[in-house]
């Protein structure tokens, strides 16, 4: 490369050097600085909120909707939004447990059921997204009703395996027992595994082509086809991943429960969308990291349990979590704004 | 063979033909500017080649493939680049990002190699940011140094437009069309990209067209350049012979009033 030339800089640009510094020192380590002074008040207002216990079980907790929270940020940095992440967790866990109790098929059979389900849903939206021009947000919300009514049709509406119906005596395949509900020592093998689905899913959104692309796509379009980037094929790609993840999730989710039901994770989608956003990503697309996704779900995760702890009522924790999520949202705009000084957005 | 060639090109907006009945070509190693008054169909031009369109009939063939009915980043693997009127970057990326991505369709590292991080993925990764500062360093010292740590939000406009022709050479294109590249430029800035357009024939070898509205520009870099009016050519030639041509001057002034109203 040339030789790195220093031209002095013009005030104006000082100032957004300055800013852009701002700007990026934040980000992140906003929300970072949020969940430490949660977890501190809590750990002097709540005696047993700093146990290794009780923080093993807010991972064990939130693992699952963390791994939903991953998928949702691959999709949200093409500024896209798949509402069907929670139901798509639901078939697929039905599936595999109908599949494989109910219908007898091998382990292995029950869970490639599980997660083709997941797939399929996920090639669905990104189908209909990308060749009947149909809003990324409208599309997923068809499937977020669609795909509900098919599990409920799957499972008829029973919890599974339901009794009646298991043959040879079958319950969940031991496999997902495990990963679901097992453990490693202290540690539950759910969180380890959501952690390695965090690490995948960031080296999938930095390092890949496709994470990069889509990354591409969310940032601009139009650039994006300047640069070589079919913006319907990235998003096609990144739901039918979307749906992957989150069939899953879903099997993690039966596992932990050790069984499934067509409504389990009700609510999810809406948890796990908070969870990108309160990580610091954009909902309009172009910048976002799975690192924040993390500390995003870890955030609202010390909350339900800290207030859990504390005693308070289910029905001001769901007061406190919708105004914690839009104050964390608001202190994030409001970051930027200071940072750029209207420079850009 | 000519490098682009359109045939009966039309392109139809409601009831306006943005682009009616178009011939032309463009050799290898050429610079040709288009020119014309707003509205005549320029940027549609630039739209239908680089396949952000499609048009309503003719044919576009580059090298002799038809590009009809390819999508954008099909178009820009055979090799075509394109910059925008309005500047179209990634805002939240840095400049040396930005003239990365440029290389996207050229990279063929899958996941597996990336998570792994192979050493065949690490040296792609390594190719892919020389070429990509090789290009912006063709910029002077401007897009380079500091700089290539800056998001693109945080240039200066003159910047976002070297920038944004930074990212289409990184795409290691044959034909490159410029859409206004000195648009908002002052005219130091101006002269130095007029340079910079024929550098970037004679010494990448790419063959350049470009809409441009500054005369002087047109005039500095074109080896020929073709008028367009309502879609349609009016002329072409030497800069010398177009803007001498009655039916350019009326197209831009107006008709003589000599002729009734």
């Amino acid at each position: 490369m040339a030789e790195v030339a220093r031209i002095p800089l013009t005030e104006t640009e000082r100032r957004n050097r300055f800013a852009w510094l701002l700007t990026s020192a934040g980000g992140r380590g906003g929300a970072l600085l949020i969940l430490i002074l949660l977890a501190a008040v809590f750990a002097v207002l709540a005696p047993n909120f700093l146990t290794s216990r009780n923080l093993l079980n807010i991972l064990r907790q939130f693992a699952v909707p963390g791994i939903l929270a991953i998928a949702q940020t691959l999709v949200i940095v093409t500024a896209g939004i798949d509402l069907s992440v929670a139901a798509t967790a639901a078939l697929s866990g039905s599936l595999l447990a109908v599949s494989y109790a109910h219908w007898g098929v091998p382990e292995p059979v029950a869970w490639l059921i599980g997660l083709g389900s997941g797939l399929v849903v996920g090639a669905v939206n990104g189908f209909v997204i990308r060749y009947w021009r149909v809003p990324d947000i409208i599309a997923t919300l068809g499937t977020f009703s669609a795909v509900r009514g098919v599990a409920l049709l799957v499972t008829g509406g029973l919890p599974a395996p339901s009794f009646a119906r298991v043959v040879e005596g079958r319950s969940l395949p031991e496999s997902v027992n495990t990963v679901g509900a097992g453990s490693l020592g202290p540690i539950p093998i759910i969180a380890l595994v959501a952690g390695v689905v965090a690490l995948a899913g960031g080296l999938v959104l930095r390092r890949t082509k496709l994470g990069r692309a889509a990354m591409a796509v969310g940032g601009n379009p139009v650039a994006a086809h300047a640069s070589g980037i079919s913006v319907g094929r990235t998003k096609f790609w990144i739901y039918v991943l979307s749906g992957l993840i989150s069939a899953f999730a879903g099997i993690l989710l039966a596992g932990r429960l050790s069984s499934a039901n067509a409504l389990m994770g009700e609510g999810m989608e809406l948890q796990s969308i908070a969870a990108v956003v309160v990580g610091g990503t954009n909902l309009f697309g172009g910048e976002g990291t799975v690192g924040g996704t993390v500390i995003g779900i870890l955030i609202i995760g010390v909350l339900s349990n800290g207030l859990n702890i504390l005693g308070v009522a289910e029905f001001w924790q769901r007061v406190s979590n919708g105004l914690i999520i839009v104050a964390v949202v608001a202190l994030d705009q409001w970051r930027r704004r200071a940072g750029t000084r209207g420079g850009r957005l | 063979m000519p490098l682009l060639e359109t045939q009966g090109l039309t392109k139809v907006f409601g009831g306006l033909h943005a682009i009616d009945d178009l011939d032309l070509h463009i050799e290898e190693g050429e610079i040709v500017s288009v020119i014309g008054p707003n509205g005549a169909g320029k940027t549609t031009f630039f739209n239908l080649v680089s396949g952000m369109i499609q048009p309503d009939s003719g044919k576009i063939l580059f090298e002799g493939i038809d590009l009809v009915g390819l999508a954008p980043h099909q178009i820009l693997e055979l090799g075509i680049a394109r910059t925008f009127q309005n500047v179209r970057l990634f805002q939240n990326m840095t400049v040396l990002e930005n003239a990365m991505v440029g290389q996207h369709a050229r990279t063929r590292s899958g996941p597996i190699r990336a998570i792994l991080r192979t050493p065949g993925f690490r040296a792609e990764e390594e190719a892919i940011r020389r070429k990509a500062e090789e290009a912006l360093a063709f910029f002077g010292t401007r897009l380079i140094g500091y700089r290539l740590e800056q998001p693109a939000f945080v240039l200066s406009y003159a910047n976002r437009r070297r920038l944004e022709i930074a990212r289409a050479m990184a795409t290691e294109p044959k034909l490159l069309l410029l859409d206004e590249p000195t648009a908002g430029m002052n005219p130091r800035e101006t002269l130095e990209l007029t340079e910079l357009i024929a550098r970037l024939r004679d010494e990448k070898g790419f063959t350049i067209c470009l809409i441009e509205h500054d005369m002087r520009v047109v005039r500095g870099v074109s080896d020929r350049v073709i008028c367009l009016d309502y879609g349609r050519k009016i002329a072409e030639g030497t800069y010398h012979e177009v803007a001498t041509n009655e039916r350019v001057i009326e197209a831009y002034l107006g008709t003589k009033a000599v002729e009734g109203v």
